[in-house]
């Protein structure tokens, strides 16, 4: 049997379950009959439950200034700053894709991609379509949309800074015609307020999997509506 | 946002669409008030763990420094990690970068042996405060290794990286902060 000193040794890795086999045996062995080095074992327990012990502790003072100061000195270095995030339209998101080509220097739909990627040959294009469920927005305060549209154009300029953006746009609530085919010919009536289709973006990728990729990041999901993906035939 | 299921608490509330990653991809995307916000909302975690690391001393000025590369890094952020997690990495990643240059201007001095500073009791139990200054006294590797592991829960590759060490590294210098940790309260415990 191992005396206490070796097995003291050994207990912060088997505190960790990192022993295995015989060793961890033999220390659990010598625990069942140990007093001292079982003590010892609670203590090392102990250790670690204060250690984990949550660490919130707020600064004597407010920091932010300080940190503000400093990034408005890389601002002046490196251009990417955008206070109060104003820097697309934030009421619609019609205003993006045209927001986007301006903002980010790339006009999506008259001439195309300013400098082609190499491999844009291999894209093909998607559809996103963005399902509104019944509660996607309704009783948000204007803040909140704002926030939510904030959202939306964010994760819609990491795609265009990828190049994998063709356009986008928001619909306008609570309008439009449904039309028919009718025994007198096409007739047409309002829209009601039933769930349909809040927006779209077209994206571009090189593969499904990357498409649905893309989608299952799409902040739509997280706001409790439904994302449909369809490949755009060529 | 990582899956594209839905998921909903009991409540039957989406789950992992909060304020924080809303306001971390705002962020992302330039906004400087969304980064005050984020800055707000985690800032206690940030500064508990810088504490403890670099001591009370520095703390503060590594926390700030940590809130600049994060707003330099953003951009990288894809949501892969949750955000608290990536910050902090961001954050320890700065703080010992910055003890590294610290420690070199140090040794030209030759004024000092690689501990910190000690750690002026911090607010809480007193048990917390007797590990806080316990963890002033020990050697600088053994201390960092000891708060990522035990109080952060990084793994030792983790670690290894972060510090620029080896995981075996990592693990002995835990092995060695805990013994010492034991010894140092352990006998705290026997006058009390």
């Amino acid at each position: 049997m191992k005396r206490c000193s070796e097995i003291r040794e050994l207990l912060s890795e088997y505190i960790d379950g990192g022993l295995g086999g015989g060793a961890e045996q033999s220390v659990a062995d010598h625990l069942g009959a140990c007093d001292a080095c079982r003590r010892e074992l609670e203590g090392l327990r102990g250790l670690l439950s204060l250690a984990r012990e949550r660490t919130h502790e707020e600064p004597s003072h407010d920091l932010w200034p300080g940190i503000e100061e400093r990034i408005l000195g890389t601002f002046e270095r490196s251009g990417r700053i955008r206070t109060g995030g104003r820097r697309f339209d934030l009421r619609f998101l019609a205003g993006l894709a045209a927001g986007l080509a301006l903002a980010l220097g790339w006009m999506a739909w008259s001439d195309g991609p300013a400098s082609p990627a190499p491999e844009d040959t291999l894209m093909a294009s998607y559809l996103l379509l963005l399902h509104e469920s019944e509660d996607t927005m309704s009783g948000a305060t204007p803040d909140e949309i704002e926030s939510a549209v904030a959202e939306y154009t964010a994760w819609a300029a990491e795609l265009a800074e990828r190049n994998l953006l063709e356009s986008a746009a928001k619909l306008v609530d609570f309008a439009g015609w449904e039309l028919v085919m009718g025994d007198e010919g096409p007739t047409s009536r309002p829209r009601g307020r039933v769930p349909g289709i809040e927006g779209f973006f077209v994206i571009r990728a090189q593969s499904d999997e990357q498409a649905l990729e893309i989608a299952r990041d799409c902040p739509h999901l997280g706001r409790g509506g439904e994302v449909e993906l369809r490949p755009i035939e060529h | 946002m990582q899956s594209g299921v839905q998921q909903r608490d009991s409540e039957g509330r989406p789950i992992g669409v909060d304020r924080v990653v809303t306001d971390a991809r705002l962020a992302a995307a330039g906004d400087l008030g969304a980064f005050e916000r984020l800055h707000r909302a985690t800032v206690g975690r940030v500064y508990g763990v810088l504490r403890r690391l670099v001591g009370p001393e520095e703390a503060e000025e590594a926390t700030q420094e940590a809130y600049v590369q994060a707003w330099i890094r953003l951009p990288d952020w894809r949501g892969e990690a949750r955000f608290e997690t990536w910050l902090h990495r961001v954050a320890v990643n700065a703080a010992v970068r910055g003890r590294r240059r610290a420690g070199i201007r140090r040794d030209h001095e030759a004024d000092h042996a690689g501990t910190r500073a000690p750690v002026a009791p911090a607010p809480g139990s007193d048990e917390r405060m007797d590990l806080e200054a316990a963890l002033g006294k020990l050697p600088e590797r053994a201390a960092q290794v000891f708060v990522l592991h035990d109080a952060e829960g990084w793994t030792h590759a983790e670690i290894g990286e972060a510090l620029g060490v080896s995981a075996g590294t990592s693990k002995s210098q835990l092995h060695r902060a805990r013994m010492l940790l034991r010894e140092t309260l352990g006998d705290r415990e026997s006058q009390a």
